[in-house]
């Protein structure tokens, strides 16, 4: 979770192949684990890493660095294009929140900083052990493959509401196991 | 309508949202919900990096060694192996940042993109190098050049003159394949040779460790490449 390096950054504004190399060594490993976590599948997950970085590659000047790190942006793209290809293209068409990261409460974004300084893999692996097995699974399904609410809802036997309330409590307690604190009602209106 | 959903709802919503399972429609409701509700904005805000963290759960894996030999080679080349065909000369050459061309172009008198694009990645390595000579083929005797292996950056960066532009078969020209061949086994795809926009000089890198591989070689193949060569071959270097 580590911020943009600035001269990575520079670097990747000029569209120097330099720079894909030092993204595709910090970040090469990660993106090709989250696409064998989607498509448990060496030759798949080969490909869909080589499509990701190509376009990477193509798109560097639309990354925003206001909306996230380098990391975030990568996993992002990596994992919505392993998703597109276990379920297909012709899917509906996702809706991504891109929200300015330099536009959060002050004293909220302080404290996150913290949180993902620390964050560790140990850290987010006991985060989502804590969440009760149904929630696990739930979060698992929606995040790693994609699967709509009411597929969830099909998959589970559980009604559509019951599906909406688990991503909902699941989110919430991560947040607050990631944070290692009581948090106020964000999630509870 | 969107201002007077409730933030109970966004809440719903915004969940969906973070776990990118939420579509497009619902998606443009919350998003007018969100313009106008500071809290929800910033409920979604971290759910957005609670959701973001989701990753860092993953025990890494190793990925394939081919895998960044064939990145590098498309982006050094420029003409990615996934989709070599939309990328025109001019692309390439647009790619190249104006300031670089500058410093590079006058002193060099070299211009493709490729070679810009590895010049100031080698400019620092100027002990460590091995260059081989390009060996014409009895198809192309006017081929000359060489190849310089940067040892150190495990890259090098070949550059050879007196090759004439590929036929155009169809729509597409030919391209000038780079194999690299090992000691034990058949020919590997590397590069794609690239012409100079000015003309004359063709470029190509090729990354990875040379040692271990016995000769290079250039091949004409259909626009694209192929994975393995099926042209005659125009020239090769030894690299013993
Ligand atoms: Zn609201």
């Amino acid at each position: 979770m580590e911020q943009p390096d600035s001269t990575t950054l520079d670097l990747l504004t000029r569209e120097s192949p330099e720079a894909f190399e030092v993204i595709y060594d910090r970040y090469g490993r990660l993106a090709y684990t989250i696409a064998m976590r989607v498509l448990s599948d060496e030759a798949a997950a080969e490909d869909v890493v080589q499509e990701s970085f190509i376009a990477i590659w193509r798109r560097f000047l639309t990354y925003r660095p206001e909306r996230g790190s380098i990391r975030t942006w990568i996993c992002s793209i990596v994992r919505n294009r392993a998703i597109d290809r276990l379920r297909g293209e012709s899917g509906r068409l996702r809706y991504e929140l891109a929200l300015d990261e330099s536009r959060g409460e002050p004293s909220l974004d302080d404290t996150w900083s913290q949180v993902v300084a620390s964050l560790t893999r140990e850290r987010v692996q006991q985060a989502l052990r804590d969440l009760p097995v149904e929630q696990r699974q739930t979060v698992e399904l929606a995040y790693w493959c994609g699967v709509s609410q009411s597929e969830i809802s099909q998959m589970m036997r559980v009604p559509i509401g019951t599906v909406k309330g688990r991503i909902r409590l699941s989110l919430a307690k991560l947040r607050e196991s990631l944070q290692g604190k009581e948090e106020e009602a964000w999630h509870r209106p | 309508m969107a201002p007077s959903m409730t933030c109970d709802a966004a809440g719903e919503l915004i969940a969906l949202a973070a776990l990118g399972v939420l579509d497009a429609d619902d998606g443009a409701v919350l998003d007018r919900h969100i313009a106008v509700c500071a809290r929800c904005r910033a409920s979604a805000l971290m759910a957005q990096r609670t959701a973001a963290a989701l990753p860092e759960s993953l025990d890494l894996l190793e990925a394939p060694a081919g895998l960044r030999r064939r990145l590098l080679t498309a982006v050094y080349s420029s003409a990615g192996p996934v989709q070599p065909r939309r990328r025109t000369l001019r692309d390439v050459w647009r790619r190249v940042p104006r300031s670089r061309i500058l410093t590079a172009l006058a002193p060099l008198a070299i211009g493709a993109a490729t070679v810009l694009g590895v010049w100031s990645l080698t400019r620092t390595d100027s002990a460590q190098v091995e260059t081989f000579p390009v060996q014409a083929s009895t198809s192309l005797p006017t081929a000359r050049g060489v190849l310089t292996f940067y040892v150190t950056r495990s890259h090098s960066v070949l550059t050879v003159a007196g090759v004439p532009t590929p036929a155009t078969p169809g729509q597409l020209p030919n391209v000038y394949e780079i194999w690299l061949i090992p000691s034990n086994g058949g020919p590997k795809p590397v590069a794609f040779l690239s012409p100079s926009p000015s003309g004359g000089d063709w470029t190509a890198v090729v990354s990875g460790d040379l040692r271990g591989y016995r000769t290079l070689a250039a091949t004409i193949e259909p626009p694209g490449g192929e994975a393995k060569p099926t042209g005659p071959e125009i020239f090769s270097i030894p690299l013993s």
